[in-house]
């Protein structure tokens, strides 16, 4: 990086364009009070970070002014934003600024706006800790932890009401299974009491083949059943992914529709909008032509007036001899000044006519040109997601049709059983006159319709127990969560220990910063608060510390910090604060900055005030001295 | 890197949990003036399995 140029149009107090170029190393801008130094170095910040809202970039913009433009060329490449007032308040910033490191703005941007710079002139400590917990992301950290353990309760909570729920719905089930078992076996104790009764002598052994075919029956019906559960369970698990898949294909399409309208309501328009822009550049060109003529008239005027107010001193014309007649010359002047007073009116409402009509150009362009890029992007991300949805959507009607074809067969196969059993119960009928015989036939009856119940309750227990996945996934994030905060915790640690070790590490390396604030190291202790001694060891506090020690604490602080968090940042700005050090502790630490540039191939920029000698002027190329100290 | 944490960072990673680029990213957004509600949201999705 050998040089910076940085273009700007008004911004701060400056309302045309200018430019600067910064080199390499320290820059000092030594310029007189109001010169606009402090306009420079809000135009390198607000090309450098972003502005935080949009009453911070009214302040950049220069009052009168409704656009601003800010550029930086920096080796390879080059930054461009612009500002645009929205509303007397409120200006608004298109374009990406060069860094997005949220905390840049207090590490390399020392003015009287940096928090910690406030923090630090109103000796409170506990605002200095806070934000220097927050450039280490400590603060940070924290909130993250606190959200993982919010989460970790919900998701606890969740698992105890669906386990509960799980097991409560499980026993209900159990318990009607083994009461129903509970019957069967009485049941099936009766049937082998009427088997071994010797009234039943006659038709034994038909009975007995009866019996065993009917067992033989009812467990291959048993079995058949458990195969119908399972494929309903499967069937309705199918329907429930489906739904949600086609849910969200409809959405998915109504958004591909919705955007596919409006791309084509802007493309049916587009020729308006043309026409439109087209119409806004005659206007703004007949506008500045206008402006042009009435500027060249307000000039000639001026030179007019400026020769009337030459000739006025003098009783005889200095050009021709005559004499001069000054009450018609002072009448002539105010003449001529309100015909330019007229004409400059026209010329500021000329320049707002042509603003409005820009800005308006601006967005239309923005509305017809932006809005279709943005709209065919998220085309094109939709039609393969539409597509792939659509395929699973398809994949699960197959896999649907299968299923409920198995299903069909399944369900013939225990009709065909519960026919057979039909057959072999009624064959008992031909022997209704034996005794017991009749009984025998309402238990078989009766044991059937038991089996059936009971087997559809194992399917319920095997649908509740689908229930137990929610469980165990819930398990699972509990899991994850806990190891989550497992490490941020660690983390936590950390950073309150060996990120404070490492700042110190880098303080130490600027010892002779902290010399200069006669302090003794180290100067942040466990958790950033600040440990400040004298150096005989002696105890102080921050509101204790002269402005010039707290200027050069600032500084010590901001360089340990940019080291660690914001090394790559390529500009160090130092408004303002210098001017509370005193010569020569000032030039001592100009040299250490200097060293500083020089070494970390940082541009760094100090602002210093020149004392006032009567000159009203705007900052200039010279008053920026690259690598000088001796001011 | 102690053993404690490299051993949870090898439990989270054999779960598709990467913590070092999760705090980035986390702290990114919270740099960038995001709250706790958008890191509810996003390590909810996380957690559910939605994110990797």
């Amino acid at each position: 990086m050998s040089e910076v140029k940085l273009k700007f149009r008004n911004i701060g107090i400056f309302r045309e364009s200018k430019e600067f170029r910064l080199g390499k190393g320290l820059n000092v801008i030594y310029a007189p009070n109001a010169s606009g130094k402090s306009s420079l170095t809000a135009a390198i910040k607000a090309v450098s970070i972003p502005v935080s809202n949009k009453r911070e970039a009214s302040r950049i913009l220069n009052d009168y002014e409704n656009r601003g433009l800010v550029s930086l060329s920096l080796d390879n490449f080059d930054i461009k934003i612009e500002l645009i007032r929205t509303s007397p308040s409120e200006v608004e910033v298109l374009g990406k600024p060069l860094s997005n490191n949220g905390v840049v703005r207090v590490i390399s941007f020392l003015d009287l706006e940096n928090p910690l710079v406030s923090a630090v002139y109103a000796g409170d400590e506990e605002r200095v800790k806070q934000t220097l917990r927050e450039i280490s992301g400590l603060n940070y950290i924290e909130t993250i932890v606190s959200v993982l353990n919010g989460l970790k309760a919900e998701y606890e909570h969740q698992y105890e009401v669906k386990s509960k729920e799980y097991e409560a719905r499980k026993s209900e089930v159990e318990k009607e299974i083994s009461r129903i078992e509970e019957e069967l076996r009485k049941i099936y104790t009766k049937i082998n009491e009427i088997l071994k009764d010797t009234r039943i002598e006659p038709a034994r052994k038909e009975i007995e083949r009866i019996e065993k075919e009917l067992k033989k029956l009812e467990e291959e019906e048993s079995q058949k059943r458990s195969e119908e559960i399972e494929l309903r369970n499967r069937l309705s698990a199918i329907d429930i992914d489906q739904r949600k898949l086609k849910a969200k294909f409809e959405v998915l399409k109504e958004k591909f529709s919705q955007l596919k309208a409006e791309r084509d309501q802007i493309t049916s328009k587009i020729n308006e909008f043309k026409k439109r822009i087209e119409e806004i550049d005659t206007t703004i060109k007949s506008l500045n032509e206008e402006k042009n003529k009435i500027s060249s008239e307000a000039k000639e005027l001026e030179s007019i007036l400026k020769r009337r107010e030459t000739v006025v001193i003098y009783d005889y014309c200095p050009y021709c001899g005559a004499k001069i007649d000054k009450n018609k010359i002072n009448e002539d002047i105010n003449d001529l000044k309100t015909k330019i007073s007229v004409l400059k009116e026209k010329i500021v409402s000329l320049d707002k006519e042509i603003n409005l009509l820009e800005t308006e150009k601006r967005e239309l362009k923005r509305e017809v040109e932006e809005r279709l890029r943005a709209i065919d992007e998220e085309l094109k991300k939709l039609e393969p997601e539409i597509a792939s949805l659509q395929k699973e959507i398809d994949a699960y009607n197959k896999m649907k049709s299968s299923v409920e074809r198995k299903l069909q067969v399944i369900e013939t196969e225990i009709k065909m059983i519960k026919d057979k059993i039909e057959i072999l119960v009624k064959q008992l009928e031909s022997f209704k006159e034996i005794p017991l015989v009749k009984e025998l036939e309402s238990l078989y009856e009766e044991r059937s319709r038991l089996t059936e119940t009971r087997d559809r309750l194992y399917g319920r227990l095997k649908q509740i127990d689908q229930l137990y996945g929610d469980v165990v996934k819930l398990k699972e994030i509990i899991n994850k969560a806990d190891l989550l905060l497992e490490y941020f915790n660690i983390r936590l640690v950390e950073l309150k220990k060996l990120v404070v070790e490492k700042v110190n590490e880098a303080l130490l390396k600027h010892f002779k910063l902290l010399d200069l604030a006669e302090l003794e190291y180290p100067v942040l202790s466990e958790g950033f608060e600040l440990r400040l001694l004298r150096k005989e060891g002696v105890p102080t506090t921050l509101a204790e510390l002269s402005d010039a020690e707290k200027a050069i604490l600032t500084i010590l602080l901001t360089l340990a910090l940019k080291e660690y968090v914001a090394d790559d940042f390529p500009f160090y700005v130092v408004d303002s604060l210098i001017e509370f050090i005193d010569d020569a502790r000032a030039k001592e630490v100009l040299k250490y900055l200097m060293d500083f540039a020089n070494s970390s191939n940082t541009i760094v920029i100090v602002t210093k005030t020149k004392p006032y000698t009567g000159e009203q002027r705007l900052l200039t190329q010279e008053d920026i001295l690259l690598n000088q100290i001796n001011i | 890197m102690s053993s404690k944490k490299r051993e949870v960072i090898e439990k989270l990673s054999s779960k598709n949990l990467d913590p070092l680029k999760l705090e980035k990213e986390l702290i990114n957004m919270l740099r960038n003036g995001k709250g706790a509600y958008e890191i509810r949201s996003y390590l909810k999705h996380l957690l559910e399995g939605e994110k990797t």
